[in-house]
């Protein structure tokens, strides 16, 4: 092949003398030095006889990259895992399904989800901290809007085809609360705002973000919406629970952010209180 | 170091060819080269095969998640024929059958998340029957035991054959 002869240049003066004065880049190397194979741009080492672009023989494996952000995902998810399930076990053992004990229980469990939730993010303050300074432009703020209002009808109609179908007793978020005493600041932390920003801080910061180390944006979401759906341990809700995990998830890539996830979540809750207290849809 | 007859360059030692001119340089055998297990895994040859054999212990992954995904289904469609009245269980246990199905299909093309994904559930939902009824701890536990030392191959097999198509710059499939 002929070379190209080189095209004429259009920049003259200043601009000119200055490219021209910048070293050119280092061409080097351009062949193999295991194999005399010719050097394409962007190996790392030769794919014909594994010689390393530095001139050293032999590629040593690197270490198990995706071992850490897979295990930090893991280890949250058990951990979670372990503190719903321990709450399981305490409403049983109590022997009574309802009233304040449950509530109590309940609500230490969120406790203890929140701390562990935020020592998680605290180890993984690197994929955190970003996703807390960004706040996005606001149609995110807009989607999530609409989005919550999206799954909120999905998730009702969900319940209701289950309560209809199979007689599954709707799940009371409001009447516990109210019944114990509490008011509607107390209601609107424990069930709206605590999960909100717990659970996306757990499962759209954490674990997407350590997903997303080793995982193509796509499979990410959906694994993290896997574990959102079954966290929650109830069969029944997961179709909708997983559909709104995927929302969430990729609310999350695309704005870049933790806040329109959070408010999206924080508002589906929100109208599922309003739903209860005010007679449903 | 030294320097290449045709060129000039600053050739390594144990350089066969200079990395500029591509010529030919004397190095200081001239025996067959030998290549370790090492050297060998880096050709283009040795992670053709090691891809082959990561892939083949990867796909195990849908076949587990299918088995998975059929013995609930099964059980589900026992649980209903039985008594009508168990209505509300098989439908639990249909719904996870069909989510498993889901699972085996989407391990066919990517088994790593799959694996992943499929691993959880069943832990999950393993410690949940234990917790209702600790009897279910024992039962089937053989059968357990595989599936988790399956799944657990699959994913370290899936995260090794990304890693070997991230470092030789291929798209992994």
């Amino acid at each position: 092949m002929q070379d190209a002869p080189e095209p004429p240049t259009l920049v003259e003066g200043p601009a000119a003398s200055s490219l021209a004065e910048e070293p050119a880049a280092p061409a080097f190397p351009r062949y193999c030095s295991g194999c005399g194979a010719a050097w394409e741009a962007g190996w790392t080492g030769c794919p014909i006889c594994a010689r390393r672009g530095d001139g050293s023989s032999a590629a040593k494996r690197t270490e198990e990259i995706e071992e850490r952000p897979l295990r930090r995902s893991l280890s949250l998810y058990f951990a979670l895992l372990a503190t719903s399930l321990a709450g399981v076990i305490a409403t049983i053992s109590s022997g009574r399904p309802d009233g304040p004990a449950q509530l109590f229980i309940q609500w230490t469990v969120q406790a203890v989800d929140t701390l562990l939730v935020f020592a998680w993010c605290l180890a993984a303050r690197k994929d955190i901290a970003p996703l807390v300074r960004a706040t996005s432009g606001l149609r995110w703020y807009a989607f999530a809007a609409a989005g919550s209002l999206a799954t909120f009808v999905l998730a009702s109609l969900a319940v209701e085809a289950l309560v209809r179908t199979l007689g599954i007793e709707r799940m009371k978020l409001a009447e516990p609360v109210f019944e114990a005493g509490h008011g509607w600041p107390a209601l609107l932390l424990m069930v709206s705002l605590q999960p909100a920003i717990v659970e996306e801080l757990a499962f759209r910061g954490v674990i997407l973000g350590a997903l997303g180390r080793f995982l193509k944006p796509g499979e990410a979401v959906v694994v993290s919406s896997m574990m959102f759906m079954v966290l929650h341990l109830l069969p029944m809700s997961f179709p909708h629970l997983f559909l709104m995990g995927l929302a969430l998830g990729f609310l999350r890539i695309r704005s870049g952010s933790i806040y329109p996830p959070i408010l999206l979540h924080f508002l589906h809750n929100l109208y599922c209180i309003f739903a209860e207290v005010h007679g449903g849809l | 170091m030294s320097l290449c007859p045709h060129c000039g360059v600053t050739v390594e030692e144990t350089a066969a060819f200079c990395p500029s001119c591509g010529k030919a340089v004397s190095s200081g055998s001239t025996g067959p080269r030998v290549v370790d297990r090492e050297e060998l895994a880096a050709t283009g040859a040795g992670i053709k095969l090691q891809a082959e054999g990561l892939r083949k212990e990867a796909h195990k992954a849908f076949v587990c998640l299918l088995v998975v995904a059929i013995l609930q289904l099964v059980v589900a469609a026992i649980f209903y024929a039985l008594s009508p009245a168990l209505l509300q269980v098989s439908v639990v246990v249909g719904i996870i059958g069909v989510l498993f199905f889901g699972l085996a299909f989407w391990a066919r093309r990517s088994p790593f998340p799959a694996a992943i994904t499929g691993l959880v559930i069943l832990v999950t939902l393993w410690a949940l029957d234990a917790i209702a009824d600790p009897a279910t701890v024992a039962q089937g536990l053989l059968v357990k035991i595989i599936i988790i030392v399956v799944l657990v191959r699959a994913i370290q097999a899936g995260a090794r054959y990304r890693r070997l198509m991230q470092e030789t710059g291929t798209e992994h499939v």
